[in-house]
């Protein structure tokens, strides 16, 4: 009896072990060469954690809008002042910029900070399903991608 | 029994009285950390009264050079205090771009006064009206800060009101207060600098050309891509766009599968220019040599009518290569006319076009004479710098206006640099470091120069 639950727990404990390894995944790994330092990486993340669904133009035109307030002199001047700007992201106020990001958000961040700009100059974006505020709909659109409507 | 429940409930308790303590410990520094921003944004604003007010005295050149100096950190660190606080991203917009001007303004009658030795009378009440608008702003910032502290304005009672309201003015006095500062801005517009200091999104004053038809568009998205781009492919019209340049949008997606391999345009409705084009399939393994990717983009340009564009900087990653051109006239680069393409490495394929600020900037030109010789030119560099290439160049100062320059390429000290001298007074315009291609660099905003290295 003893000798059986000992091996019963050995196993358990190895079976945890190999769960665990497999959970760490290397956020790095999808950096080619050396890991990404400074704006692109928590650029990424902040395109990960609001547009990883959508379709891969709107995921660089979300970096373009974060990119353009930090150059537009009127938000901070910054690309993590602007992303982490309290209230300006759900996505990063409840936490989903703690995600890693994914090979498609680190190649948008990579776009977006060689100057692709799909939304033609937005400063401000929402979903228009999930937004709960009218006071965005007074801004002046530019266009549509996926599910976020563009604005100036 | 009943001990045992009663056990239970003792536990439930101490342990919901824990996280209850817990939550307002936190919920105490946030606030402080709130706090922090807007006595530090207090402390700035009344620095950027004091240096204003100091400029407004002084006749001296030193004292201008200092002041903005010290006007354009206090103005920054305000901006940085304002975002912050939490309040709606955005609402401060026009303080913040209040806060922006009021650095680029001083800076520019600083230059003045150091180059020339005096300002001009609009130029002095300008500079008074900007300190008499951040002495009305401390007003109101000391009036919140008499307000402050009771139960009904607090940041976390601010926080909530902003996530609770769907309206243009949540129901929040602190809100109210630095919406009234906000709103104060439109008042007696002081600072217009359209030509001076435009905004940074630029508007296109060169797009010439008839206005296009949706279905026109179609059309010129299909003689812009492929014959192997739109093999299978359905070329579809995809909304417009009312941006900096207004468009037509087109995309390409495959007939069979659905959303696959999609092609993304942007036409300009004036002139039907192609703005910008993003091919959203993956990229495979490399195949094709530098020398060969750099052909194709050159051929490329030749094919879509852009002639004497030269390469001006390489940047290779993740299976594409992303190339800089700029029109070259009379063998003079000018920047400000650039064009940006991405070839894929698998098949030499250009994959991403972006010619924005192309069609914003391009123009017909007349290149002055340099009034400064290459050699005078060349004296006026840091000893310290060593000279590897030299050239002629119009480029975009500080004040968005074309400037001709010499622009010397070297290296000084562990850096890598591109100097450039003005042709025609020998001032040393504008310095730009290079990044190496491995690393990531901010696009240049206002100053569209990336440098190859």
């Amino acid at each position: 009896m003893k000798k059986s639950a000992a091996v019963l727990l050995m196993a358990a404990i190895l079976a945890l072990f190999a769960l665990a390894l497999q959970g760490s995944e290397d956020p790095y790994a999808y950096a080619r060469g050396r890991a990404p330092a400074g704006n692109l990486w928590v650029l990424a993340r902040a395109i990960h954690a609001e547009a990883r669904g959508e379709p891969y133009v709107g995921q660089v035109a979300v970096g373009a809008v974060i990119i353009n307030r930090v150059e537009s002199g009127k938000f901070p001047k910054t690309i993590s002042g602007v992303i982490y700007q309290p209230g300006a992201f759900t996505a990063v106020m409840d936490g989903q910029i703690n995600m890693a990001p994914n090979q498609t958000s680190v190649r948008a961040a990579r776009d977006a900070l060689n100057g692709w700009d799909p939304s033609n100059g937005a400063l401000y974006y929402f979903n228009p399903v999930k937004a709960t505020s009218r006071w965005i709909w007074s801004r002046p659109v530019i266009k549509r991608i996926g599910k976020h409507i563009f604005l100036r | 029994m009943p001990p045992l429940l009663g056990l239970t409930l003792a536990l439930s308790l101490l342990w919901g009285y824990g996280q209850f303590k817990a939550r307002q410990d936190l919920e105490t520094r946030l606030d402080l950390q709130y706090q922090q921003a807007f006595y530090s944004l207090n402390w700035h604003m009344e620095s950027l009264q004091n240096e204003t007010a100091k400029i407004l005295a002084s006749n001296s050149p030193e004292r201008f050079h200092d002041s903005s100096g010290i006007i354009w950190r206090e103005a920054n660190s305000a901006s940085d205090s304002i975002g912050q606080l939490p309040l709606r991203a955005g609402s401060m917009a026009k303080t913040g771009n209040f806060l922006t001007q009021t650095s680029a303004f001083t800076n520019f009658i600083a230059d003045r006064k150091i180059s020339t030795g005096k300002i001009s009378n609009s130029q002095w009440q300008t500079m008074n009206k900007i300190h008499n608008k951040i002495k009305s702003i401390n007003t109101e910032l000391k009036k919140i800060q008499s307000n402050l502290g009771d139960n009904s304005t607090n940041w976390r009672t601010l926080e909530s009101a902003i996530a609770r309201s769907t309206d243009q003015i949540p129901q929040s006095v602190l809100y109210k207060s630095f919406d009234g500062i906000e709103k104060q801005m439109d008042k007696n517009k002081i600072l217009d600098f359209a030509e001076q200091f435009p905004d940074p999104m630029v508007t296109p004053k060169h797009l010439t050309g008839t206005k296009i038809s949706r279905a026109q568009a179609l059309r010129i998205a299909r003689n812009f891509l492929e014959p192997s781009q739109l093999k299978n492919k359905v070329v579809r019209n995809n909304g417009q766009g009312n941006g900096t340049i207004a468009t037509f949008g087109v995309e390409a997606v495959d007939r069979s599968v659905r959303g696959r391999g999609k092609i993304h345009l942007d036409i300009s409705k004036r002139g039907g220019n192609v703005l910008w084009m993003l091919n959203e399939r993956p990229v495979g393994a490399v195949s094709l040599s530098k020398d060969k990717v750099e052909a194709r983009a050159r051929q490329f340009l030749k094919r879509h009518g852009y002639e004497s564009m030269a390469l001006t900087s390489t940047v290779p990653y993740d299976g594409v290569t992303i190339f800089s051109f700029v029109y070259s006239q009379d063998n003079v680069l000018i920047y400000p006319d650039m064009i940006k393409l991405a070839v894929a490495r698998d098949n030499g394929e250009v994959t991403q076009f972006d010619a924005g600020n192309y069609l914003v900037f391009h123009h017909d030109r007349t290149l002055p004479k340099p009034k400064v010789s290459f050699s005078q030119a060349r004296a006026k560099l840091n000893p310290h710098l060593v000279v590897e290439q030299e050239k002629l160049s119009l480029i975009l100062n500080e004040e968005r206006k074309e400037t001709f320059c010499y622009e010397f390429r070297g290296r000084v000290g562990n850096e890598n640099v591109v100097v450039f001298i003005n042709a025609e007074t020998g001032n040393e315009e504008f310095i730009q470091t290079v990044t190496k291609p491995s690393e990531n660099s901010l696009r240049t905003g206002t100053f569209p120069q990336e440098i190859q290295w």
